[in-house]
């Protein structure tokens, strides 16, 4: 240990032996360096226990905090952009880190509210210019414009799906017999006409939806006041366009689309008797939530209760087939097709583990005293997990675990039901969002602006730290009439943290935060963790440390930890490992680049210039190789998770 | 000459150093389709894998809700129900309403919000629906 860590840590032990109820504990300022993916000077983050605040560019100019789970940031940044990670422990005691935890958390949920609303704002704008262009009866409404994406709908249901009244006198060819009993359930409880007059009363309520007053919401806004987002017309247009969908399916006894189910016949998801017992009382809990669900007088449970379906029939098949059968996820909104991750040589181990998962599921769904839906959705997800993993290695290919830890919600895309509103009505309502929508955009973008050199990543965290000192220190004192400012803020900084850092000098560029937090927070170690590549070179190394080794994974085309994908803009050699060679490897895929940008010029019309806008940035990122500087580093968009 | 072309690199070497990551929802907005969605972009947290950790993370994330959702000055049940059907939903979970956790984590918010003893029992009452088994979970947390 350096005389400078034995400083620190003498520091820190007389700090809190000085005073006895501050326990302590550490954060950690995280730095990661630079990427092609818009970060050329890295980026910073926050960690508290398990939880990373950070601060990221949303279009078209704005920064929003995200909270992260530290795992799932690591598989994003150090996995799947493969970057290396600075962590710097700081000192602190229990009730600093909980006051920061706290005042990160509170501009969360500020900030999350008043996102919404704006996403919300623009739904009603696309809502309202569909409805308006069904009732003009406009030639263009053949388009997409008028559907809407339906969470859990596309579990029954295709797209381009309509729902009108005389639908409900036809009768299916086939009726699913676990949504046969549910629907008698639910008429045994709410009566024989309850279904179809819950149906029309549905939707009677979407054509006579109005949209709401938006004078009414407000337009301030303040970056330290909460303000709760609306139930806005979409939102409502949405809930009842869910319960129309989950009700028709109920009533028809739809089956579920095959491919959306996942199962193995290997030995290993036979049911026993007891776990054949589990899934009959999860099956019986399930329809009375579902029968409780129908009856609410909230209009929320829509995709609750096409997702309840949909699980009430694999339970059923599982029951039929004397094996587990799930929903498969990777079909869960937002999963990605395609690019299976190189996750090769750890899927004997991931696969092993994933086993281990799926034993503990098993039990804690047959242990459980009242079965909860907790245990069932992590059944779900360790069952997908060890089939795929168990099939990649039955077929020697990589495991594909995009999207397994969603919420299965199969979106359909939904025609709408045209609003009895007038066109000029609707044109009215339209023209009233668009006014408050800019007004309210103009004050999004005066509280939030993303300023590249003053206000960033970086220099949002040392602010948000700032102004949660001032906090405390207000808390503390109670003289009348005193002023909080930057210097109570650095008082308070440098008793709470060995030091105050500002945000408004240099340290906007994130490499420099990483800097100025060393130099100047109270540091009790600090850590460096490899970027995904440079870790499986790490490992190569120690098996095998020769110059073919170096020589093969310099380079794409040799590369056996790295393989290309159309995501990354062409490129022939590593540069973040290499120091002294690397104008030379720089040029080289400077010239990579403008080969792909002018091949890009000729397949425009092909691609839509997306050769084009890849070969760009190929050249950009290169450029700065010429002069000694790294930010390409290679991407693994199909990395799900890192070997621990 | 020199001067303004030494400004140019300098502004432009900062801008490079400094720009800071795109959100992962914006980085495929270039794709979307622009359609009317029921589901919001990408939640601005993720949250853990393990069960037990989503069980505490889903309580604190209700709970924190709740307490800054009191105290503001829109309080209306269905924008209160949408976002926690929206946390719920983060955490993999669509029975919300029907889970015990969710009203002690209610319960645990309003204590948070420091509300007095009046104000206290509306909230219950609202939020809780007036139904016994909500109202006593709520209390529960409270406590």
């Amino acid at each position: 240990m350096g005389l400078k860590a034995c400083l620190a840590v003498l520091m820190v032990t007389l700090i809190f032996l000085s005073d006895p109820s501050s326990a302590a504990t550490h954060i950690q300022f995280v730095y990661l360096n630079a990427s092609e993916d818009g970060a050329g000077g890295g980026h910073a983050a926050l960690k508290m226990d398990d939880e990373v605040f950070h601060f990221e560019h949303v279009p078209p100019g704005l920064l929003k905090i995200k909270r992260d789970d530290f795992a799932h940031f690591r598989d994003q940044y150090l996995a799947r952009e493969n970057r290396t990670m600075e962590m710097h422990h700081v000192a602190v005691s229990e009730e600093t880190k909980i006051l920061l935890r706290e005042h990160f958390n509170r501009v969360l949920l500020i900030e999350d509210e008043q996102f919404d609303r704006r996403e919300a704002l623009e739904n009603d704008g696309r809502l309202l210019k569909a409805l308006l262009q069904l009732s003009r009866h406009d030639a263009i409404n053949h388009g997409k414009t008028n559907r809407l994406e339906l969470k859990g709908a596309g579990f029954f249901l295709p797209d381009d799906w309509q729902f009108n009244a005389s639908i409900l006198s036809t009768q299916p060819e086939f009726s699913e017999p676990s949504i046969d009993r549910l629907r008698c359930l639910v008429i045994a409880e709410y009566g024989n006409n309850f279904l179809r007059s819950k149906i029309r009363e549905t939707f009677s309520n979407l054509q006579t939806l109005k949209p709401v007053a938006y004078e009414s919401f407000g337009n301030s806004l303040a970056e330290d006041r909460f303000q709760s987002s609306e139930y806005t017309f979409s939102k409502q247009y949405s809930d009842y366009m869910g319960i129309l969908a989950a009700l028709y399916v109920l009533q028809q006894g739809l089956p579920l689309h095959e491919s959306l189910l996942v199962q193995s016949d290997r030995e290993e998801f036979r049911l026993s008797g007891k776990e054949r017992l589990s899934v009959v009382a999860y099956r019986n809990w399930l329809e009375g939530q579902l029968v409780r669900l129908v009856g609410q007088n909230h209009p929320d449970w829509g995709f609750a209760l096409l997702l309840g379906m949909a699980r009430l029939i694999v339970l059923e098949q599982s029951l039929v087939s004397g094996h587990w059968v799930m929903l498969n996820l990777q079909y869960a909104e937002g999963s990605k097709q395609g690019n299976p991750s190189n996750l090769t040589d750890a899927t004997f181990k991931e696969y092993a583990s994933s086993r281990a998962r799926f034993s503990e599921a098993k039990s804690a769904l047959m242990g459980a005293a009242t079965p909860s839906e907790w245990d069932y959705l992590h059944l779900e997800k360790t069952t997908n997990q060890f089939i795929e993993l168990g099939n990649a290695l039955r077929e020697g290919r990589a495991a594909n675990l995009v999207g397994m830890k969603s919420l299965p919600s199969r979106p359909a895309s939904i025609v709408l039901i045209p609003s009895a509103l007038t066109s000029d009505e609707l044109q009215t309502s339209l023209d009233r969002l668009e006014g408050f929508r800019s007004g309210y955009e103009e004050n999004l973008t005066q509280l939030y602006s993303y300023n590249l050199l003053g206000r960033n990543c970086a220099s949002e965290i040392f602010r948000i730290i700032g102004l949660a000192m001032r906090e405390a220190s207000k808390h503390k004192t109670s003289q009348p009439g005193q002023t909080f400012t930057d210097q109570t803020a650095e008082v308070e900084s440098t008793a709470r943290l060995g030091g105050y850092i500002s945000g408004k000098g240099w340290e906007f560029i994130p490499f420099v935060s990483s800097l100025r937090v060393e130099d100047t927070w109270r540091i009790a170690f600090s850590e460096q963790v490899l970027s995904y590549r440079l870790q499986k070179l790490e490992q190569a190394r120690q098996q095998e440390a020769s110059f073919w080794l170096s020589w093969r994974e310099s380079n794409v085309f040799s590369s056996e930890v790295y393989q290309w994908h159309g995501n990354d803009p062409a490129f022939v050699f590593f540069t973040d490992d290499l120091m002294l060679a690397r104008p030379l490897a720089g040029g080289v895929n400077l010239l990579a680049g403008l080969a792909q940008g002018v091949s890009g010029i000729l397949t425009m019309a092909l691609d839509g210039g997306e050769n084009l806008r890849l070969g760009v940035k190929g050249v950009m990122i290169s450029l700065p190789e010429l002069f000694f500087f790294n930010i390409r580093k290679g991407t693994f968009p199909g990395l799900v998770a890192l070997e621990e | 000459m020199t001067k303004p072309l030494v400004s140019i690199v300098f502004l432009l070497a900062a801008a490079l150093l400094a720009a800071c990551s795109f959100s992962e929802s914006s980085k495929s907005s270039s794709t979307s389709s622009g359609s009317i969605s029921d589901s919001a972009s990408s939640p601005s947290s993720s949250v853990p894998t393990s069960k037990d950790k989503q069980k505490s993370g889903y309580a604190s994330d209700v709970r924190d809700y709740t307490a800054e959702f009191v105290k503001s000055s829109n309080t209306s049940i269905e924008s209160f129900r949408g976002k926690l059907g929206k946390i719920a939903s983060n955490y993999g979970v669509t029975q919300w309403d029907q889970d015990k956790s969710t009203y002690v984590a209610i319960g645990k918010g309003l204590r948070k919000a420091g509300l007095s003893k009046a104000e206290y029992e509306s909230f219950k009452s609202i939020l809780g629906e007036s139904q016994a088994w909500k109202m006593e979970s709520i209390e529960e947390g409270y406590k």
